[in-house]
């Protein structure tokens, strides 16, 4: 009921307004299917932009500077993630913008320091960029002050051999190292970070559940929020991971604050649908927990074979998983005992890829609405040399990656079309724009209330995709790791073309998401 | 090498956006003091327009095909005031002059609701819309009388009146019910932005109608708002129809607008007000209102202004002057109108400055003018109706001041008063308005803001000059306020130059309708 209300008043804004002026928009999306999950507006109409900002929408005929045909179209409003750790990397960009994506933020693994990241984007970003504060970084830098960052992104700094030590992930705190690491992440919310990223669950043995909660409180005390990584990938005891998900619930409904539980499927495994009613019901109780997960059966280490959940003891006993279920990104061959060994002896940081949920629990947690879908996006990889690859001309063959960088999107929209997924095209449209933004918006990102939705007066991040054909292309198989999601003809930036009849062009028109600086 | 690509991007970039911008505006606004009360921006900007909404706001040179220079103003979100019940072309003239893009009378309401929109229908100037009017399905039901849509100014309310007034003297019978309900329901599905309850002016109405029709409101997801019951300081108090209503609001969780806060609890608004933010603070989304004035516009008739006023509101028959002299009343000419002519208007002298001081300082409460009716008489003073037109002459309107001037008022006295920033005081008038409606009407959601993509509703008025200039004497009620040069609402220019442009820029704000 409400629903239908709130599209009429919306239709109605857009006649009116659109009587007044109907020749001088920039740009006229005509005859495609409209749908804002915010309000349910589902239907065929014309939508105007003018100078980055959506002005009509009406079933007027409507005439602009360019005029894109979205006839048999779904005009969506630009997808949302917040798990991406490419947004630094052009060809991730570009991959990323074919899946339809307008707004990458890296809020699990974060930024640090904040100014560095951001500025390294200023003006070289083809969508909107944002990050978190890194409370890896946090430690890293106060364990090694002369620690020194690229771009401000760690996730290179480690592969790039920048960070010289294990301490970030095994070391604990004196006190007087726990206050500098706090200075530190406050330091990095009052320059305008979105929250706090804590991916605890490489730091398992260094991170005191102390550090957590004050990671949290820190969170609740700035109206913001946390991005996890939860301690374990277990679906055992003693180190489950519903008692990983419980060390960051438990804060966030003690001292408020939202937090973001990362790629969730791939920590709760087994226990994935009762982990999802707990969080139901932890919400109810008032807490604002969000799960995110990403439409994968299997993950991506983020520091490569060293990462503490692949450590043999947990791979098997806790994830129910052995040496064969690790692939090799390099040689996309699976691991064997022998060369598990050989990797982690001699390449700590050897990219793997590892399969963990099951299909059956991954599908019904695509299927729970309150789930969003945080893509996780990993650097690639040189099929020949193993150097990360960030080159915007890289050929779409000769990157080696999770397939989540470039088909998350994709993958999503033909599951649900595939009815293997148990959602509407709305629900599936929700879960990777509107309800990121509104998370963001509940948690202090004011600029989050005109993204993820297709309304006038919304930012003109809009996804144009063909609702009949769009599939992701992205695969295990060599070679195809990164091959770009087809069907999403148009996207959208701020009411720039950035993708035009699915050619990314060189424009750069991402703003940051950042919020005020507080001297 | 890094370095330089860079370097060139971001001048590609920059020149790329100034191409953009130099395609032209249809509006620019130059040089005003830009401010936007949610996210606290204040600062000297160019503010750029298309097709209805804000599009730039920025330091850098906009070109348009119309600039207005704003040097030394305040560009501020155009003022929502959701007590407006003047709906005809002359009332909202006067809200233009005062700043106001969208007057809405959300106290009383209107029956039929279909018929209020239609009314406005590619006339309006100023965007318009209104809830249903709980009084006009009692008097439908009950006096079996029809309103035409905009209720007060129906012939069905002095019909009912001069018969019985049952919608205001018949105690609560559970078998009106069901009918009251269904002409409720009616009006929501014709789009009504929730359900009014001016009890205070029905206090005969039974407490469990009002719950049950509240059911309603919160079945098609819309606040409710309320004159509260009881118009005194001792009980019954206006203190206990606050918690009367909040009772049922909590009950039915819907929103809800409280009216004119300082006008029902007189001695005790700091405790109302006390109450209200608690509510708030505890989850519920209820908002205190007020106007920046110590006189009330009522009737001779009215329920509160029955025998024993004095103790109840702690004033003399002498605080009631008549509204079309301005003459005061004495003890005898009271009791000789009741009788004779019950619905005389009158002004009352209820409120101390220290209750208005209250509200205005105090944050979350939000400024509704109440403005009432403008009422036209001949040259003898005798009353020929609301029958002012778009080209009546300022001035020539009687009724309650407020009606003309709150809002300028408010920027007057924000310049005066050292404890409210003028941040603070059109935040009152743009921002707390529309946060309280915006959960339950999407338009509003892109209203009482200047932000980009925000509806190009904007308010330009001279800080240091700007003021209210209607007075309680005949002849000086409907004076325009002066100070506030434009007014654009939906992106065309209503007041220009202060003079008002008879356009229809105004759109309904509406929820859906309902087959």
């Amino acid at each position: 009921m409400r629903k239908t209300a709130t599209a009429l008043s919306l239709i109605l804004t857009g006649f009116a307004a659109t009587a007044a002026y109907a020749e001088n928009f920039d740009l006229v999306i005509a005859n495609g299917r409209v749908m804002d999950p915010e309000t349910g507006f589902d239907q065929v109409a014309n939508v105007g932009v003018n100078n980055g900002v959506i002005t009509a929408i009406t079933t007027d005929a409507i005439e602009g500077a360019r005029t894109i045909d979205a006839t048999g179209h779904v005009v969506a409003p630009g997808f949302i993630d917040g798990h991406v750790h490419v947004v630094d990397s052009p060809f991730g960009q570009k991959a990323a913008l074919r899946d339809g994506l307008t707004t990458a933020l890296d809020l699990e693994s974060g930024a640090y320091p904040v100014d560095l990241w951001y500025d390294n984007l200023d003006g070289t970003s083809q969508l909107n960029y944002g990050a978190t504060v890194s409370g890896a970084a946090a430690r890293t830098f106060t364990f090694d002050p002369l620690y020194v960052s690229d771009k401000g992104n760690i996730i290179p700094d480690v592969f790039a051999g920048k960070v010289t030590s294990f301490d970030w992930s095994t070391r604990i705190v004196t006190d007087e190292e726990r206050a500098k690491v706090f200075d530190v992440v406050e330091e990095g919310l009052k320059r305008g970070a979105l929250g706090i990223g804590m991916p605890v669950g490489y730091m398992i043995n260094g991170t005191t559940t102390i550090d957590m909660i004050g990671m949290q409180k820190l969170a609740a005390e700035y109206n913001s929020f946390t991005h996890i990584h939860t301690r374990f990938s277990s679906q055992a005891p003693p180190a489950s991971a519903m008692l990983g998900f419980m060390e960051i619930m438990d804060p966030a409904s003690t001292y408020g604050g939202g937090t973001i539980i990362a790629h969730f499927t791939g920590q709760a495994l087994g226990v994935t649908e009762p982990a999802m009613e707990y969080v139901d019901d932890v919400n109810d109780a008032g807490a604002a927990v969000q799960l995110e997960m990403y439409p994968y059966n299997f993950g991506s280490a983020g520091t490569g074979i060293s990462a503490d959940y692949l450590q043999i003891d947990n791979l098997t006993r806790n994830m129910g998983r052995t040496y064969e279920d690790i692939i090799d990104t390099q040689t996309g061959e699976t691991l064997t005992k022998e060369t598990y060994e050989k990797y982690l002896r001699e390449e700590p940081h050897r990219p793997v890829m590892f399969y963990h949920v099951t299909e059956e629990d991954m599908y019904k947690a695509l299927s729970n609405p309150e789930v969003i879908i945080g893509c996780d996006c990993f650097p690639a990889s040189d099929p020949e040399t193993g150097a990360l690859v960030t080159d915007w001309d890289t050929p779409w063959d000769k990157a080696n990656t999770h397939p989540r960088g470039s088909g998350t999107r994709g993958i999503m929209l033909r599951l649900q079309r595939e009815g293997k997924i148990d959602l509407t095209l709305m629900q599936a449209i929700s879960k990777m724009s509107y309800q990121w933004a509104a998370f963001l918006e509940e948690h202090g990102v004011e600029q989050m209330a005109r993204k993820g939705r297709l309304q006038v007066g919304a930012d003109a991040d809009i996804t144009v995709f063909d609702p009949e054909t769009v599939t992701d292309n992205s695969t295990l198989e060599l070679g195809k790791n990164a091959l770009p999601t087809t069907g999403i003809p148009y996207v959208i930036v701020n009411g720039t073309v950035v993708v035009d009849d699915s050619v990314v062009q060189r424009v750069f028109p991402g703003k940051p998401i950042r919020n005020p600086i507080i001297e | 090498m890094k370095k330089t690509a860079t370097a060139l991007t971001l001048i590609l970039t920059a020149l790329s956006a100034t191409a953009a911008h130099a395609q032209g505006f249809d509006i620019v606004i130059n040089n005003g003091r830009v401010m936007d009360p949610e996210t606290g921006f204040d600062q000297i900007a160019n503010v750029g327009i298309n097709n209805g909404f804000v599009t730039e706001i920025s330091t850098d040179d906009l070109e348009g095909a119309r600039v207005i220079d704003a040097t030394g103003h305040v560009v501020a979100p155009g003022f929502i005031d959701y007590h407006s019940h003047a709906q005809s072309e002359y009332g909202h003239k006067l809200y233009a002059r005062d700043g106001v893009t969208t007057p809405m009378d959300l106290e009383v309401g209107a029956y039929p609701v279909a018929d209020f929109y239609e009314f406005w229908e590619g006339k309006a100037f100023l965007n318009y819309g209104t809830n249903a009017a709980h009084v006009g399905a009692r008097v439908a039901v009950l006096d079996g009388q029809e309103p035409d849509g905009r209720f007060i100014y129906s012939p069905a309310v002095g019909a009912a009146m001069n018969d019985g007034a049952q919608f205001k003297t018949k105690t609560f019978d559970p078998m009106d019910e069901p009918a009251i309900l269904s002409a409720v329901e009616a009006q929501l599905k014709q789009g009504a932005l929730g359900v009014a309850y001016p009890i205070g002016y029905y206090t005969v109405v039974g407490s469990p109608e009002v719950m049950a029709v509240t059911g309603l409101a919160a079945k098609y997801d819309m606040p409710i708002t309320t004159h509260v019951r009881y118009l005194a300081q001792v009980p019954p108090s206006g203190f206990m129809g606050i918690t009367e209503m909040m009772t049922i609001a909590r009950e039915n969780d819907v929103s809800m607008l409280i009216h004119h806060i300082p006008s029902n609890c007189l001695g005790l608004t700091k405790q109302c007000l006390d109450l209200i933010d608690s509510a708030r603070a505890n989850g519920m989304n209820v908002r205190g209102e007020f106007y920046p004035y110590q006189y009330a516009g009522t009737y001779v008739d009215a329920d509160y202004n029955a025998p024993g006023f004095e103790e109840r509101m702690g004033i003399q028959a002498s605080d009631y002057k008549l509204a079309a002299t301005g003459e005061a009343l004495t003890n005898e000419e009271f009791d000789r109108l009741r009788t004779e002519a019950p619905t005389t208007d009158l002004l009352m002298y209820t409120m101390k400055q220290e209750y208005i001081d209250e509200a205005f300082t105090r944050p979350g409460v939000i400024v509704g003018s109440d403005g009432m009716p403008w009422i036209i008489t001949d040259d003898d003073g005798n009353k020929l109706g609301f029958t002012a037109t778009f080209d009546t002459p300022y001035g020539a309107g009687n009724g309650h001041a407020r009606g003309a001037g709150t809002h300028a008022r408010i920027l007057r006295m924000a310049r005066e008063n050292d404890n409210v920033t003028l941040m603070q005081a059109i935040s009152k008038m743009t921002y707390e308005p529309a946060e309280f409606l915006e959960d339950h009407v999407p338009a509003m959601r892109i209203r009482g803001r200047l932000q980009e993509g925000s509806a190009a509703d904007i308010t330009i008025f001279d800080p240091e000059n700007v003021t209210d200039n209607s007075t309680p004497t005949i002849g000086e009620n409907s004076l325009p306020s002066t100070g506030i040069p434009y007014v654009i609402v939906n992106g065309q220019v209503v007041v220009d130059d202060s003079v008002v442009q008879n356009i229809p820029a105004g759109v309904p704000i509406r929820g859906s309708i309902i087959e």
